[in-house]
């Protein structure tokens, strides 16, 4: 298995490949909503420490 | 009850240290006891962790088939069973072991690590310090965690014995037992859930370890093998299921652990080797078997290869010439005996017991072939819309499915249900899946073919498989087949690999850091307000104000608590399974009644205009003492 070489060409068309991938997946709403959610919940989570009730 | 450090009393803080220092002492004795054999570190470190699971899971089994498992005999028979592994296979290779060990650091030592692997090991530290951060501060607070595995886990513990527990739910009847077994060893020596969470945490660490070491076994190098294990490890499923009572992703890493010893099995290390090499991989199939239902498509698949494995020496042209004797029935015979002993044993139980008590091993899914009904139950598809229904509305068809789950077009990375691929799986899993198979043909590659084949057997027979926590076995050709392209590319396209897979995985671990059902205020209330008493399931759950009223009513004096409906039951027992929790199934007020005098009921939760509200109302014992939504307590008067 390991003996398996890839030329230039089929090289970059895997990377091609692989990149298309990558555009589709975070180019999507939800990908950027992951981020901000966690960032607002650990702004939340911050605030409760600070407000006296931590 | 004192405050004590971090709102942990010393009583806990002692059970706490007994549990890990008990743990290490039979982990490191199976470790030491393979490090001083020709297997090598890795397989030692693999076969400690399997050999841990079967001492324990073997012994309370057993103490549970008599009705006497508590932790005094718990702890006896593993001691026991250590005290053996100690004298007779540490002992007397005590030299060996100390050189193979002084030989593994000074060549960890001069290894260069590339330093996109110093990341990923980076990313898996943050992980773990997250997993281990909120399982010790979090109460169980997962949706199947207090609907039923962790109601098994208190009704094992509370009984001291495995028998079949009656409830409404199918889940807590049926469910298979090892898993949460395994989690009651958390439990045993503390007295209390604190550490239940973090149970599978070491497994699945081992598991990314056994990717690793199947990547090796197939020839690529130590950087190709490392993209193998980031392709298991940075799944969000498998690392977010380092926490909590979910069991897939501790099934997937004994998958991997089986077919990592599979692949190992070498008949030129003579008997011992091939023996335990069988016992290894029978542990992980009875395990797996006894772990969940579904798992039957694992076993078949190690069994397969193990049987290929033992066989092939036979079917080869040289072996036959070199000893001119043929097959020797015995030595086919012989371990494919042990690998099914071990399989029934730790496995088998669950469908006995459901055979005897519900007429079905495989209860609740009905079984049936073509019209024919082997075992009545329901329907294998009507399991897959529990909490998925607006997935299976949107997306009608399994491709459709496949599509929208694994692309997470609809979920984000840590929903268990419906999601948790993550980027990898996408970018290097699949693909790479998809290259492993047809490289495994164009080089007819026996081992590699029956992974292809077995991989797919498990993929296609898999009810929902669409849901990925399901098909986390899929992993082993996706991690075979990202190591294959990463081996396969050099120079600046395998450096932009590299640096894609760091950058996917810094993704999901950033996006994974918080304990995604729990609003903030709650989990920050949970971490710095309360005591581990105080840190009770009750208090995480959605409808928290019935069972914050339950856990107030019962902190000074533990109660006898009935329900009569469905209701997730876990966070009724109390953080210290103080509470004796049961269903009574009771079919006229007559049987009702007389059962709520003879178990002693304290307090009984009904659903609102259901029969056993009226019988308990009717009955006069009983007052209606708390009301919420559809719930409601009596007390007895």
């Amino acid at each position: 298995m390991s003996t398996l070489r890839f030329g230039r060409i089929l090289s970059w068309i895997v990377l091609a490949g692989v990149g298309l991938v990558a555009v589709v997946y975070f180019w999507d709403p939800t990908r950027r909503a992951a981020i901000t959610q966690t960032v607002g919940w650990f702004l939340t989570a911050v605030r409760f420490l600070f407000s006296g009730k931590g | 009850m004192t405050l004590g450090f971090l709102g942990t009393d010393w009583r806990t803080w002692a059970g706490i240290f007994f549990l890990l220092a008990f743990s290490a002492v039979l982990y490191w004795g199976w470790y030491f006891h393979f490090s001083g054999k020709p297997s090598g570190i890795l397989y030692a470190l693999i076969a400690a962790q399997v050999l841990f699971i079967g001492q324990v899971l073997g012994v309370s089994l057993v103490l549970g088939w008599f009705g006497i498992l508590r932790p005094t005999p718990l702890a006896l028979g593993c001691g026991l069973i250590s005290i053996g592994v100690y004298t007779l296979g540490v002992r007397p290779n005590w030299n060996t072991v100390r050189e193979t060990n002084r030989a593994f650091g000074l060549w960890l030592r001069k290894t260069r690590i590339p330093f996109w692997v110093v990341l990923l090991g980076l990313l898996t530290l943050i992980i773990l310090l997250r997993n281990i951060f909120w399982g010790w501060f979090l109460p169980p607070f997962l949706r199947d965690d207090i609907a039923y595995h962790l109601t098994i886990m208190g009704n094992i513990i509370q009984s001291g014995a495995l028998h079949f527990f009656p409830s409404p739910s199918e889940w807590i009847r049926d469910y298979p037992v090892n898993s949460e077994l395994f989690q009651a060893w958390n439990f045993f020596f503390l007295g209390m859930d604190k550490l239940v969470d973090l149970a599978f945490l070491p497994t699945i660490l081992t598991g990314g370890l056994a990717m690793y070491g199947i990547c090796r076994k197939f020839g690529f190098s130590r950087r190709a093998s490392a993209v193998g294990w980031a392709v298991f490890a940075f799944t969000p499923l498998v690392f977010l299921e380092q926490l909590g009572s979910y069991n897939d992703a501790w099934m997937a890493s004994l998958f991997l652990c089986g077919v990592y010893f599979v692949l190992s099995h070498r008949s030129d290390r003579g008997p011992d080797g091939v023996r335990w090499t069988v016992i290894l991989a029978g542990l992980c199939s009875g395990v797996i078997l006894g772990t969940k239902f579904s798992g039957a498509l694992e076993v078949i698949a190690i069994g397969v290869l193990l049987a290929l494995q033992i066989l092939h020496p036979f079917f080869s042209s040289g072996q036959a010439d070199k000893t001119g004797s043929g097959v020797k029935i015995s030595e086919v015979l012989a371990p494919i005996s042990i690998f099914i002993v071990l399989t029934a044993f730790f496995g088998a139980y669950p469908m006995i017991r459901n055979t005897i008590a519900e007429g079905n091993p495989l209860a609740p899914v009905e079984v049936r072939i073509g019209e024919w009904i082997q075992w009545p139950g329901r329907s294998a598809s009507e399991f897959p819309s529990i909490g998925s229904e607006e997935v299976l509305q949107n997306a009608r068809n399994g491709w459709d499915r496949v599509y929208t789950i694994w692309f997470e077009r609809y979920r984000l990375v840590y929903d268990w249900n419906n999601s948790g691929t993550g980027p990898i799986w996408l970018f290097l899993g699949i693909p790479g899946a998809i290259l492993w198979i047809w490289e495994s043909f164009r080089k007819r590659n026996a081992q590699a073919i029956a992974i292809s084949l077995l991989s797919l057997m498990i993929l296609i027979f898999t009810p929902a498989q669409w849901r990925p926590r399901y098909v986390l076995s899929l992993l082993l050709m996706g991690g075979l087949g990202g190591a294959l392209l990463f081996e396969a590319l050099r120079n600046w396209p395998r450096r932009i690999l590299a640096g894609g897979l760091v950058a996917a995985a810094a993704f999901i671990v950033f996006a994974s850091l918080r304990p995604a059902p729990l609003e903030a205020d709650k989990a920050m209330a949970l971490v710095v307000q309360r005591t581990d008493l105080q840190r009770n399931a009750a208090f995480a759950h959605p409808t928290n104000e019935f069972y914050e009223w339950v856990e107030s009513r019962t902190s000074a004096s533990p109660a006898v608590i009935v329900y009569g409906r469905w209701v997730d039951t876990y966070p009724l027992f109390g953080s210290d399974l103080r509470n004796t929790v049961f269903s009574l199934p009771a079919y006229t007020a007559e049987q009702w009644r007389t059962q709520l005098a003879e178990r002693g009921a304290d307090l009984v939760v009904v659903a609102a205009g259901s029969s056993e509200e009226g019988w308990t109302r009717d009955s006069g014992d009983y007052e209606e003492v708390f009301r919420y939504e559809s719930w409601i307590v009596y007390e007895r008067k």
